[in-house]
């Protein structure tokens, strides 16, 4: 008994030592579901809102969109404030740096793709389609990277 | 496409050292998905299907989809050294208290 306290109690303080003790280190947040719900249903307005262009296009002239800016102001406001909402709720976790600064992203994306349209009296089709295809990957990209605080935490008690 | 795709591979895999093969597949989707977009945005520009203000407003959102895939990586390195250094940590915690009866 002695000797198996010799070997273990050294380890021990060691362990202790470095707070680890029966836990694990972590070098990123835990997985937040509601982040990844909040992110999945701004994902699903930036999509309907883009698809409204594409799916409208001009009779007189089919390369562009018949929707403008203007009317779907309130689209963009609210995602404007899901995106805001989104940032709040990635800031409020530890060791999160990376997801906080991939909303920043998603949020200037937006913010660039709403300032063109803003400016522009018709829309192309064709771009809404790339501008479409880029949130989507930026979504995807930034839900993979939540969905990854999973596997890192993978086997954690 | 094919050179461009190994640079960026090459640059990622010099990147994320030891825990490469963990997000290989990850990386080479994402380089495929910045290559193939820069391609319809100069072949949409070419067809006059969009004109030069959005393909600086594509280009600049390109970027950041850029930077939330580095954003990515770099996470996804963290969640392999961390679920690896746990992992050691159970192994390691399980001895001591076996060698301890604790």
């Amino acid at each position: 008994m002695q000797a198996r306290w010799a070997l273990g109690f050294p380890a021990l303080l060691v362990i202790a030592a470095l707070g680890i003790s029966g836990c694990h280190v972590s070098f990123l947040a835990e997985y937040d579901d509601v982040f990844d719900q909040e992110a999945t249903n701004a994902q699903k307005d930036v999509d309907a809102l883009f698809r409204k262009f594409i799916n409208n296009p001009d009779k007189a002239n089919p390369a562009a969109s018949t929707e403008t800016y203007a009317a779907n102001k309130d689209a963009y406001a609210r995602i404007n404030t899901e995106l805001d909402a989104l940032e709040v709720r990635a800031e409020a976790h530890d060791h999160n740096e990376g997801t906080m600064d991939s909303v920043r992203k998603i949020q200037a994306s937006f913010a660039e793709a709403e300032d063109a349209y803003k400016a522009k009296s018709s829309i192309s089709i064709a771009d809404a389609k790339i501008k479409l295809t880029i949130m989507k990957q930026e979504f995807t990209a930034l839900i993979k990277e939540e969905l990854l605080k999973k596997q890192g935490n993978s086997g954690a008690k | 496409m094919a050179s461009v795709l190994d640079q960026m591979l090459t640059a990622a895999a010099k990147a994320a050292g030891a825990n490469w093969n963990s997000v290989r597949g990850d990386a080479e989707i994402f380089a495929k998905n910045l290559i193939r977009d820069s391609e319809q945005i100069a072949k949409d520009f070419a067809a006059g299907n969009i004109d030069s203000d959005d393909v600086k407003t594509d280009l600049k959102m390109l970027a950041d989809y850029a930077d939330i895939v580095k954003n990515y990586l770099e996470d996804a390195v963290k969640a392999a050294a961390q679920a690896a250094f746990n992992a050691a940590i159970d192994v390691l915690w399980g001895a001591i208290t076996t060698a301890a009866k604790i």
